[in-house]
């Protein structure tokens, strides 16, 4: 089997044998020089007295000659080596150039980068200040809903209280709140685990109706064992609800994203069927409420699960 | 001279020129890098109480601390959406060498991936520290005890794996 030559001639001759002219073009135009002066030196050597055509002859014989094409072929070498070497120069002064325009580019797309770097710091500074003060409004106009849906349709009092939880990333996070009560409106906590309290029974059973036990013990077991409440948390609660109704909320496609859980410090005070057909009606506006704070909350938009290395 | 003054003061000496900090920006620094020393150190490298609010970790101490600097000068602007803009900038080039070497290697450290990163990106890294990504309400924040109990958490985890 033939090897396939590896010979590129477009390369060789149009790269490879100029580049070697325009190198060593020096060489062949010493030797022309030299066999210039040994021919004009032989040219001289012919003597006056004799005879032209003989002198005439003696120049045609030197012409035809080899030497004479040989130093005619090294002279023709020597010009294209000189005209090579012409062209790389002027090639070089053009890279140069080129070389030079392409460097001050460079700077000036450094430069416009680390100021479009700075803008788009202040840019993305002032956004997440807007999503800040957009979740802001948006739990005032949520828990102003709420306050409607409290007073105007559910006749809630001072002990009871209405909540919006939105769930994302294993995590309520409460997105409107509204009591009578100046304390019990107050956010203490704005998150919450998946898998604690009447959020997580409401979400996971899709609704809950749970009351307390009276006694303090039977309260704190209750919580611990059937709403897997911690003991060390459940004394920083700030309201001690007994009664509570719960319902997760569903989009439009039928998928729970968050929970409305309404409580009160007094046991079957809840009005829980009309607290059901006022939800009921509601449920679109609910979940409306819930995904735009979703798109807003910064917790959620800004939520990267921890690891070790970036803790 | 305040320890995080100090501090910040070392974040602007090695700003590339090019670059400017806001005020809200130098806080979030100073609190990665205090956390990321507490973490490593079970001390604190600023010497300030931090508090978890909506906006994520602030320390009024420490807006307090930069305001009032003889060596840093907070400059208010209007951005171009028309909001409150604080540049902190050095008033003078006073040399103060009272950090240590680890000190200024997590300063230096926290300063290059902020420089590295966008705005967007850094803001998920500091909402991302355990302090934060764990605290279940706004108030402060202890990083001292955080920092232990995230180590027996990490510590708890890899006997877990182990097993």
């Amino acid at each position: 089997m033939n090897k396939k030559s590896d010979f590129n001639y477009d390369v060789f001759f149009k790269d490879k044998v100029p580049l070697f002219l325009s190198e060593y073009y020096v060489f062949p135009l010493t030797i022309y020089s030299a066999w210039l002066s040994y021919w004009f030196s032989e040219f001289l050597k012919l003597e006056p007295s004799v005879d032209d055509s003989k002198s005439y002859f003696y120049i045609v014989e030197m012409l035809v000659s080899y030497t004479f094409w040989v130093g005619l072929f090294v002279l023709l070498i020597s010009v294209f080596g000189v005209r090579f070497s012409l062209l790389r120069k002027k090639q070089a002064e053009d890279f140069r150039v080129e070389n030079d325009n392409l460097k001050q580019n460079i700077q000036s797309y450094r430069s416009s980068e680390s100021s479009l770097k700075q803008q788009l710091d202040d840019n993305q500074q002032e956004l997440f200040n807007l999503r800040g003060q957009h979740q802001e409004l948006l739990y005032d106009s949520t828990s102003n809903f709420l306050r409607h849906l409290a007073e105007e349709c559910c006749s809630l009092n001072d002990k009871q209280r209405i909540s919006l939880y939105l769930f994302s990333s294993e995590q309520f996070i409460l997105v409107g709140r509204y009591s009578k009560h100046p304390e019990f409106k107050n956010k203490n906590r704005m998150k919450f685990p998946s898998r604690e309290g009447c959020i997580a029974k409401a979400w996971y059973d899709g609704e809950v109706s749970v009351t307390l036990p009276s006694n303090h013990k039977e309260y704190v077991e209750y919580c611990e064992l059937e709403l897997n409440i911690k003991r060390s948390d459940i004394k920083n609660h700030r309201m001690k609800s007994r009664d509570f109704f719960g319902k997760a909320i569903e989009d439009k496609g039928g998928d729970r994203v968050g929970v409305i859980i309404f409580e009160s410090q007094k046991p079957n005070t809840l009005k829980i069927s009309a607290i059901k057909d006022e939800i009921n009606t509601r449920h679109s506006y609910l979940s409306s409420l819930i995904l735009q704070s979703k798109d807003v909350n910064l917790l959620v938009v800004y939520k990267k699960e921890i690891t070790n290395e970036q803790a | 001279m305040n320890k995080l003054e100090i501090a910040a003061k070392y974040l602007l000496d090695n700003l590339p020129p090019d670059r400017k900090l806001t005020l809200k920006k130098m806080i979030q620094l100073l609190y990665f890098a205090d956390w990321k020393y507490t973490l490593e150190f079970g001390k604190s490298l600023t010497d300030v109480d931090w508090e978890f609010e909506q906006l994520g970790p602030t320390s009024e101490q420490a807006i307090a601390i930069i305001k009032e600097s003889d060596v840093i000068d907070v400059n208010y602007s209007l951005n171009k959406f028309g909001s409150n803009r604080e540049k902190v900038s050095l008033k003078n080039n006073s040399s103060i060498q009272e950090l240590t070497e680890t000190e200024k290697a997590i300063l230096e450290e926290v300063l290059k991936k902020s420089l590295s990163i966008d705005w967007q990106e850094f803001t998920v890294d500091i909402f991302g520290t355990y302090p934060i990504s764990n605290a279940t309400k706004y108030g402060k924040l202890n990083l001292q005890s955080l920092a232990q109990e995230y180590k027996r958490k990490c510590n708890e985890i890899m006997k877990i794996i182990s097993l």
